[in-house]
């Protein structure tokens, strides 16, 4: 059986507690592994630092990606993601705070499969997270599976 | 008989010769010419006097010589009458010679006097004198009204020839009058004192010789016809005429260089008078002309040097020199002819000066200047070609449109033919110009209709605002902005969300912890997190409105209201509110910009009227003063205007939060767009009665 697990890139520790709640709360289950910084996230995805050794096979069914992040931020780390053959096809979905129409664009020039600007009211915030994670992890067919 | 008989006989028959001659000499000249009759018939009179007198003298009895006195009053008592006909001819009352009455009255009279001669009424006899013989005149009425008839004729040609001399113009017509009545004034005297005034004082030593001093009369006439012929116009008299009348100054030049005669436009011109200049050489007054020159070429036109005046001073003169040629084709003299171009100079000079100062304005200004006609440059000055990368000689015949930035492109266009059909358009704009490497930059452009080659053309100055200060500080502060919004797009919001979320965490997980106080201040607490939420989101809004680039296009206003409207409804499906939207309205500019406009009206308009059980919001347009006005009206709960003022300054609110909810910065935006559209927007309202906000996009 596959092993199905988000990613979330978060630097905030609010958010990735509100983002798991918004997960638990909408019976979404799911294992979420947080990193949170686009070094921390880079060296997951590419087994690198701390992840050394991590079975590169083993790849997130989505990466929940924010862009405003310490050290490395989340364009580079989504060009980085679409630039190597390993991981082009690996559905990343922006989950920001901000609504600038030219963050919005430049995602999607980088490649990115979504983009959801999280909204202040949890009860929204809970519905996108709902929404989000039923469609990436359970109703998207990836490509990356047939990869294996 | 003696010697002096002889003498006096001999006189008057040379006399009678050549009054004949003269006869058939003025009749020569034109024979064809009232005047030169008429000069013929008045001479007639006198023959006939000179030559009757010249049997009279020589008669030997008294009734020969009474016969032959009787036979010279034909002449005596006709010639009055025909020198008045002369006289009324030549002085232009030749429409007193065309009434027979005149004419016939004239004939009754000479013939009248000659009849009361020969009945022995006016000289009655005849005495013998060495000379001849001399006249006894009756003192009698008769006599006296021969003399009066005599006078009023003659003093009425003089009065004719001193009249004439008065009002005529012509010189050579007033050299004739005075010849005319001096001559006159001279036989006249003479011939009455010994013909008339003697006799009558019983004086007979003097031989009657008026008929030989009429002599000089008549040839002072037959001079005056032939020396100023004005009987028919001949080239002659005509170039004495002209010389004398014309404002061109001329002067005739012999073979040697000297100045043979000069007109008065050349004496009032430089100064000399005739006598001055006569002889001088015309070397001497006109710098650069000299015989050889003016022989050589033959003719010279309109050669442009100075005179030299009499006072030293120069006179700018257009020059023109013309032989003179004999019959054979000799070259006798030059006509030289000076126009006085003075004033013309100066109006150069001026014209000169004027062109200067604004070709030098025009090449040396800090801004470009150009004209376009038919939507290609037609001139321009180099500053403007370089300001766009092109060099002068390539700019000229470049289509505008190849200038303009390709967003901007068809609105410009547009304007501009609009403003040369006559639309009045705005005169000063920003514009994007594209370079010739295809670069763009933003400039202050200046538009004013002119006149180039007969058909309407646009004058345009530019002026690259890239780099004004202004521009600067703009897009300083912009830059600043856009750091400040991103920032607050991000960061500002993160806290809220984590209000938000851990009120909500907490009644979820901890309702049983608190008691309904607790719960409710957690409510508000989301509340008030949502609120600034919203806050954020409008002030981006807000900020973004200010920066965005404005993307010109038709925009179909109804279907946008039309989209709006739908939404409102779905939003709260319960309500009874009826849109009453206008068709087809369209309007030039941004549409992302103007949906924003039109979405906080028609949701302020929704959302004022919420108290209401039913309500009617309209959208529409209107022209007003030559503008097109749109806008948009409710029937809620409308506003104070005392307040108007206040509307449309951001975060200030007209009504309670509790009461209506927002951010006050809803109208705040609709104005800085609109504004950004160079249109105006304003308010009408009254309390519970609605609202009406209207807006122009002046574009």
């Amino acid at each position: 059986m596959d092993r199905r697990f988000v990613l979330l890139v978060e630097d905030s520790a609010d958010d990735v507690e509100l983002t798991l709640r918004a997960l638990s709360k909408s019976d979404i289950l799911v294992e979420v592994v947080v990193v949170h910084d686009g070094v921390e996230a880079l060296d997951f995805i590419f087994g690198t630092g701390p992840y050394a050794g991590r079975n590169l096979n083993v790849m997130p069914t989505v990466v929940f990606l924010d862009l405003k992040l310490p050290r490395v931020n989340g364009f580079e780390v989504l060009q980085r993601i679409r630039a190597d053959e390993r991981t082009k096809l690996l559905p990343v979905v922006i989950l920001t705070s901000s609504n600038e129409e030219k963050d919005l664009i430049r995602s999607y020039e980088l490649g990115a499969n979504s983009y959801v600007c999280k909204p202040v009211d949890f009860t929204e915030f809970s519905n996108a997270i709902r929404q989000l994670g039923s469609y990436w992890l359970f109703l998207n067919e990836s490509p990356m599976r047939e990869n294996k | 008989m003696n010697p002096l008989q002889l003498f006096t006989v001999l006189i008057n028959f040379l006399a009678f010769v050549v009054y004949v001659y003269l006869i058939w000499f003025v009749l020569n000249l034109n024979r064809k010419e009232l005047l030169n009759r008429l000069c013929a018939l008045a001479i007639v009179p006198f023959a006939i006097w000179s030559f009757a007198f010249t049997f009279l003298h020589s008669a030997t009895s008294l009734n020969a010589a009474k016969l032959w006195m009787n036979v010279a009053s034909i002449g005596w008592c006709s010639f009055p009458v025909g020198v008045l006909w002369f006289y009324l001819d030549f002085s232009h009352h030749e429409r007193l010679l065309k009434k027979k009455s005149f004419i016939a009255a004239c004939l009754f009279l000479a013939a009248f006097f000659t009849f009361e001669q020969w009945n022995g009424n006016l000289i009655v006899d005849l005495v013998r004198q060495p000379y001849g013989w001399s006249s006894v005149w009756k003192i009698s009425p008769m006599s006296f009204a021969f003399s009066m008839y005599y006078v009023v004729f003659v003093v009425g040609c003089m009065y004719l020839a001193l009249d004439f001399e008065r009002r005529t113009k012509s010189v050579r017509e007033k050299k004739q009058a005075r010849i005319f009545y001096v001559n006159a004034l001279v036989s006249l005297i003479l011939g009455t004192t010994t013909d008339v005034m003697l006799p009558m004082l019983g004086i007979g030593t003097v031989p009657p010789l008026a008929d030989i001093f009429i002599l000089s009369w008549a040839g002072g006439l037959v001079y005056a016809v032939k020396r100023y012929g004005f009987m028919a116009l001949t080239p002659a008299t005509a170039a004495e005429d002209i010389l004398s009348t014309v404002a061109d100054s001329l002067m005739l030049v012999d073979l040697d260089g000297k100045i043979v005669l000069s007109n008065k436009s050349v004496h009032d011109l430089l100064g000399y008078t005739e006598q001055e200049l006569k002889g001088k050489d015309i070397g001497s007054i006109a710098n650069g002309i000299d015989m050889a020159t003016l022989l050589e070429s033959e003719t010279i036109r309109s050669q442009e040097l100075n005179l030299l005046k009499k006072n030293g001073e120069q006179v700018p003169v257009l020059l023109s020199a013309s032989a003179v040629k004999d019959q054979e084709g000799e070259v006798m003299g030059i006509v030289v002819t000076a126009l006085d171009i003075t004033e013309r100079k100066k109006m150069e000079q001026e014209l000169r000066a004027s062109e200067q100062k604004y070709k030098t304005l025009v090449d040396h200004a800090l801004v470009g200047i150009g004209i376009h006609q038919d939507n290609r440059i037609v001139f321009a000055n180099r500053r403007m070609a370089t300001m766009l990368g092109y060099s002068p000689e390539e700019f000229i015949g470049l289509q505008i449109a190849d200038l303009i930035h390709p967003a901007e492109r068809s609105a410009v266009l547009s304007r501009a033919h609009k403003r040369q059909s006559g639309s009045l358009e705005p005169e000063t704009y920003e514009i994007r110009l594209l370079k010739k490497d295809g670069s763009s930059f933003y400039a202050l452009i200046s538009n004013g209709l002119i006149d180039y080659n007969g058909r309407v053309a646009t004058l345009i100055t530019i002026s690259d605002i890239t780099d004004t200060k202004a521009r600067k500080e703009l897009e300083e502060a912009n830059k600043e902005l856009e750091a400040f919004s991103y920032s607050v797009s991000h960061d500002l919001r993160a806290p809220l969300r984590s209000i938000d979320g851990f009120s909500q965490a907490l009644l979820e997980d901890y309702a049983d912890k608190l008691d309904d106080q607790g719960r409710e201040y957690l409510r508000r607490i989301r509340a008030a997190s949502q609120r600034m939420a919203q806050l954020i989101n409008d002030l981006l809004t807000l900020s973004r409105v200010t920066r965005a680039e404005i993307h010109f296009e038709e925009v179909d206003l109804s279907t946008i209201v039309e989209n709006i409207a739908a939404e409102l409804k779905e939003s709260q499906p319960n309500r009874d509110v009826k849109f009453i939207i206008a068709q087809n309205v369209k309007a030039y500019g941004d549409s992302h910009l103007l949906r924003i406009v039109l979405e906080n009206l028609l949701s302020n308009a929704w959302k004022f009227t919420s108290k209401h059980k039913n309500a009617v919001i309209e959208f529409g347009a209107k022209e007003s003063d030559g503008k097109r006005v749109y806008f948009v009206r409710d029937d809620g709960a409308g506003f104070d205007m005392a307040y108007v003022d206040k509307l449309f300054v951001p975060f200030q609110r007209l009504h309670e939060q509790d009461e209506f909810e927002g951010t006050g910065i809803g109208l705040a935006t609709v104005q800085r767009i609109v504004h950004r559209h160079g249109g105006m927007v304003w308010a009408e309202g009254e309390v519970e009665k609605g609202a009406t906000f209207y807006f122009t996009l002046q574009l």
